[in-house]
C-alpha cells in the first residue's frame, strides 16, 4: 500500500465532503439563489466514490466496494451529505445504469462458452436454487422462533417472512457480478459459468417472488391460493425477450449503419431501453439483457458495442454502486445483527453446497466447483426491489422484514464483491 | 413518460441523423446550430423545466474549463503583447459598440450587457474549418480569432463581478481557489483515462452546481479554474484531452436543452429583436474589420459573423442566472439571431474571397 496516495485520497474525501456539508448547512436566504439540485450531491458523490474506490483498491479490495461504502457513509442513513430526496430524483439515472449493466451483462456471454458450459449453468442454477431454498425454509424459521425479534412472536408471520426471505436468499446481483468481471477483465469457463447462472437466476428469482408473493397474500388474507398469475409472468417474460430481441437487432442497425460514437449510443441506448420497458411494462433488466446478447452473437459488432461499453463503464459503476449503497438502511442492525449474520453463514454454506454440488453433477473444472459459489454472494438492485415491494404490501410486519433483509442485504453487498474477487483470483481467469 | 421517450428519440435522431445528413457539406450550414433547431422544436412538450434548467449549469462549467485549460503559459508566449492588445481592443471597442446600438433600442434594459458580449464572440471553428492555416495574413487571422473567446470571458467575469453584490464576488473569488486547489490535488489522482475523465466530470458537476446554489457563474469559475489547471497542475494536458475528447456529443446536449428551455416564439417583437441583433453585429464586425491596426481588412467581414457556441454559452450564463424560468424575449431572440450569424457566415467562406 502506497501510505502517502491514501493519505491523499482521505484528504480529497474530506475536502469534497465539506462542500455539500456546508452548503446544506447554510441559511437559504439571502445568500442562495437556486434550491440546491440532486447534481451537487451527484458530482459529490462522483468524485468521492471514486476516490474511495481508490483507497479500497490501496488495500487490495475490489474498487466497487469502496464506491458502496462511500454510498452508505455519506448517504442518508449516516453522515446525510446524500439526502434521501437526492437519491430519489437521481433515480433515473440509476436506472439508466441498470440497463447499461444488463447490456453489458448480456453482451458478454456468449453462445459458445454457452453451448460449452450450459449444462454446468443449467445444473448449477438448479441445485444451487432448490438447496437455498430449502435450507432457507427449513432453518430460518427456526432462527426467528429461537431468537425473536421485537413484534414478531405470531408463528404465521414467522413463516411468511421465511418464505420471502428465501427469494432474497436465492438472487443475487447480475450488476455486481458484472462489474467486478470487467474491474478484473476476467475471461475463462469460471467467469462463464459464474455469469450464465447469475443471468438465469435473475428469471429464476421473479418466478420465485411472484409465487411466494402469492402464497403469502393467501396465508396473510386466509384465502385459497390461485396460481393464475403465472401464466401472466410467464407472457411478460416471454414479450420481455422478444422486446429485447428486437432491441437488439436495432442497435447491430446503428452498429452496421451509423457505428460511430459507440460511447454515447450505448448510454442513449440504456435509456431509450429504460423507458420503453416502463412504458410497455416489460421486465427492462431482462430485455436489456437479451439485446446485448442478441448484439454480441447474432452480429459481428459485438466487439464494437463492447468498445462502447468499456469507454462509459466506470461512470456508470461508480454512480449505481454509490447511489445504491446510499440507499442501504442499516440503521436497524443493532437490532437483528445476530439473526442476520447466523443468516449470512446459513446461506453461504447453502450457496457453497449448491454450488459444488451442481458443478459436481456437471462434471465442471474443479476452480468451478471449488470457487464459483464465491461468485453468487452478491445481493443489490432486485432484492432491494423485493424489499419495497413486500414493505408496502404488508404493512404490519413489512418493516420487521425490511429491517432483517435490508440489514442482510448490506452484509452480503459488502462482503459478496471481496470474496469473489478471491475467487476469480483463485481460478486464475483475471487480468489485472 | 413518453415525453421522456420523445426526448431521447431526438436526441438519438439528432446526434446521428442530423450529422449523417450534413456529412457530405463536410460541415452543416449552421455549424452545429441545428442542435439548437431541435431544442426549439422539442419545446412545445411538456417538460418539467426546472429539473432541466439545473442540468444546464455542468455545461457552462464544462465550456468555461475547455477554454481555461488553453491558456497555457507557454502557448501564450508564442504572440507578442501588442498583438494580444490588438485583439484586446477589438473584443472591447466590439463589445461596447453592440452594446451602444442595440442599447438605442433596448435602452436601460438589462440584457444589453449579455447580448454585445455574446454577439462579439467570433467562432475559431468555422473559420479554421476552411481558411488553411497556410499564409501570414490566414495565420494572423486564425490567431487573432482564436484569441478573442479568452479575452471575452475575462469581460464577462469583469461584468459578473460589477453585477453581484461585495459578498458574492468574494464568494466568487473564494469558489475559483478553491476549485483549482482542489481540482490540482483531485486530478493527480486519475492515474487511468477513464479515471481522469471521471474526475474531471465530477469536478465540473460540483463546482457548477455549487455555483448555481450562490447565483454565481459556472462559466466564469471553471475557466478560472480551467487557467490554473492548466498552468500549475502536471495533470492538465490530459484533463484538456479529457475534456475535449467529449466536445462534439456535449456541445450537441447543451445546445438542444438551451433550445428547448429558450421559449422560442413568433411573436413579432422576438423578430424585430432577431433583426436588430443580425445588422447591429454584422454592421458593427464590418466596421472593426476595417480598421487597419487590427490587419484583417484582407478578410470579408463576413466570415467572421458567426458568434458560434460560446456566445450562446455567454448569453445561456447570464439568462440563468437572471432567472431562466420566466424567459425574456432577448434570450430566444439571440439565439435565433446566432444562427442566422452562424448560417450567413459559413455560406460566405464556402464561396471563398
Amino acid at each position: 500500500m502506497n501510505h502517502k496516495r491514501m493519505v491523499l485520497i482521505l484528504l480529497s474525501v474530506i475536502m469534497l465532503a465539506l462542500i455539500p456539508a456546508v452548503v446544506h448547512q447554510i441559511d437559504p436566504a439571502p445568500i442562495l439563489n437556486e434550491p440546491i439540485s440532486p447534481y451537487l450531491s451527484l458530482g459529490f458523490l462522483m468524485l468521492a466514490a471514486y476516490l474511495t474506490g481508490l483507497a479500497a483498491k490501496e488495500i487490495g479490495l475490489p474498487a466497487l466496494t469502496g464506491y458502496l461504502l462511500a454510498g452508505m457513509l455519506f448517504g442518508p442513513f449516516c453522515l446525510d451529505i446524500i439526502s434521501l430526496s437526492d437519491i430519489h430524483d437521481l433515480e433515473l439515472i440509476n436506472a439508466i445504469a441498470l440497463s447499461f449493466i444488463a447490456i453489458t451483462a448480456g453482451g458478454e456471454l456468449r453462445m459458445s462458452s454457452l453451448k460449452r458450459d450450459g449444462g454446468a449453468i443449467g445444473l448449477i442454477t438448479l441445485s444451487h436454487t432448490v438447496l437455498v431454498l430449502a435450507g432457507t425454509l427449513i432453518f430460518m424459521p427456526l432462527i426467528l422462533i429461537l431468537f425473536p425479534i421485537n413484534g414478531l412472536d405470531n408463528h404465521t408471520t414467522i413463516w411468511m417472512i421465511a418464505i420471502l426471505i428465501t427469494t432474497i436468499a436465492v438472487a443475487n446481483s447480475p450488476a455486481t457480478t458484472i462489474a467486478i468481471i470487467n474491474e478484473f477483465k476476467s475471461r475463462g469457463p469460471f467467469t462463464d459459468v459464474v455469469l450464465g447462472v447469475t443471468m438465469v437466476k435473475d428469471v429464476v428469482v421473479l418466478v420465485l417472488f411472484a409465487i411466494a408473493m402469492a402464497v403469502v397474500r393467501s396465508m396473510d388474507t386466509g384465502t385459497a391460493l390461485s396460481l393464475g398469475f403465472l401464466g401472466h409472468l410467464l407472457i411478460q417474460i416471454l414479450i420481455s425477450i422478444a422486446a429485447g430481441c428486437i432491441f437488439g437487432i436495432l442497435m447491430i442497425l446503428f452498429y452496421r449503419y451509423v457505428a460511430k460514437e459507440v460511447s454515447v449510443f450505448i448510454v442513449l441506448a440504456s435509456l431509450t431501453a429504460h423507458e420503453l420497458a416502463l412504458v410497455v411494462g416489460l421486465e427492462h433488466m431482462l430485455m436489456c439483457m437479451v439485446a446485448g446478447f442478441v448484439v454480441q452473437n447474432f452480429s459481428s459488432r459485438g466487439a464494437l458495442m463492447i468498445e462502447g461499453i468499456e469507454r462509459s463503464q466506470l461512470p456508470i459503476y461508480v454512480i449505481f454502486f454509490s447511489i445504491a449503497g446510499a440507499g442501504l438502511d442499516f440503521t436497524h442492525f443493532g437490532g437483528v445483527w445476530f439473526i442476520v449474520l447466523v443468516f449470512v453463514i446459513l446461506r453461504t454454506g447453502l450457496v457453497y453446497g449448491g454450488t459444488w454440488l451442481g458443478g459436481r453433477l456437471a462434471g465442471s473444472p474443479p476452480a468451478v466447483n471449488r470457487y464459483a459459489w464465491t461468485g453468487f454472494l452478491t445481493n443489490a438492485g432486485l432484492s432491494l426491489s423485493i424489499v419495497i415491494v413486500v414493505e408496502g404490501a404488508f404493512p404490519t410486519w413489512g418493516s420487521a422484514f425490511k429491517a432483517l433483509a435490508i440489514s442482510f442485504i448490506a452484509i452480503n453487498q459488502i462482503a459478496g464483491p471481496v470474496l469473489f474477487k478471491i475467487g476469480l483470483q483463485k481460478s486464475g481467469e483475471t487480468r489485472v | 413518460m413518453t415525453t421522456r421517450i420523445f426526448i431521447i428519440l431526438a436526441v438519438i435522431l439528432a446526434y446521428f441523423g442530423v450529422s449523417f445528413l450534413f456529412r457530405k457539406k463536410r460541415l452543416s450550414p449552421f455549424v452545429g446550430m441545428e442542435y439548437l433547431l431541435i431544442g426549439f422544436l422539442l419545446a412545445d412538450l411538456p417538460i418539467n423545466t426546472t429539473a432541466l434548467e439545473s442540468l444546464l449549469y455542468p455545461f457552462l462549467g464544462w465550456i468555461g474549463l475547455l477554454l481555461g485549460l488553453q491558456m497555457k503559459k507557454e502557448h501564450l508566449k508564442g504572440l507578442t503583447i501588442s498583438f494580444y492588445g490588438r485583439v484586446a481592443l477589438f473584443t472591447v471597442s466590439s463589445v461596447i459598440l453592440i452594446g451602444l446600438f442595440y442599447g438605442l433600442a433596448h435602452r436601460g434594459n438589462e440584457e444589453v450587457v449579455a447580448v454585445a458580449l455574446a454577439l462579439s464572440a467570433i467562432s475559431f471553428r468555422t473559420i479554421s474549418h476552411y481558411v488553411p492555416a497556410r499564409g501570414i495574413g490566414n495565420r494572423h487571422a486564425l490567431f487573432f480569432v482564436s484569441v478573442v473567446p479568452f479575452v471575452l470571458l475575462l469581460l464577462v467575469t469583469a461584468v459578473h463581478l460589477s453585477s453581484v453584490t461585495p459578498l458574492k464576488g468574494l464568494l466568487l473569488i473564494c469558489l475559483i481557489i478553491l476549485f483549482s486547489i482542489l481540482g490540482r490535488f483531485i486530478l493527480q489522482l486519475g492515474k487511468e483515462k477513464d479515471g481522469l475523465e471521471l474526475l474531471v466530470l465530477g469536478l465540473i458537476v460540483l463546482q457548477s452546481e455549487t455555483c448555481a446554489i450562490f447565483g454565481l457563474s459556472p462559466l466564469v469559475t471553471a475557466f478560472f479554474m480551467g487557467i490554473y489547471l492548466a498552468n500549475f497542475s502536471s495533470m492538465g494536458d490530459q484533463a484538456f484531452r479529457s475534456v475535449y475528447s467529449d466536445e462534439k456529443p456535449l456541445t450537441m446536449i447543451f445546445l438542444i436543452l438551451v433550445g428547448m428551455l429558450s421559449g422560442v416564439s413568433g411573436d413579432p417583437e422576438m423578430l424585430f429583436g432577431i433583426l436588430l441583433m443580425v445588422l447591429v453585429a454584422g454592421g458593427v464586425r464590418f466596421l472593426m474589420l476595417e480598421v487597419p491596426i487590427f490587419g484583417m481588412q484582407a478578410f470579408p467581414s463576413s466570415w467572421f459573423l458567426a458568434p458560434g457556441s460560446l456566445a450562446i454559452a455567454i448569453a445561456a450564463d447570464h439568462w440563468i442566472r437572471s432567472g431562466g424560468a420566466v424567459p425574456g424575449d432577448w434570450f430566444p431572440s439571440l439565439l435565433i439571431a446566432v444562427m442566422v450569424l452562424q448560417f450567413i457566415s459559413s455560406n460566405t467562406i464556402q464561396e471563398g474571397p
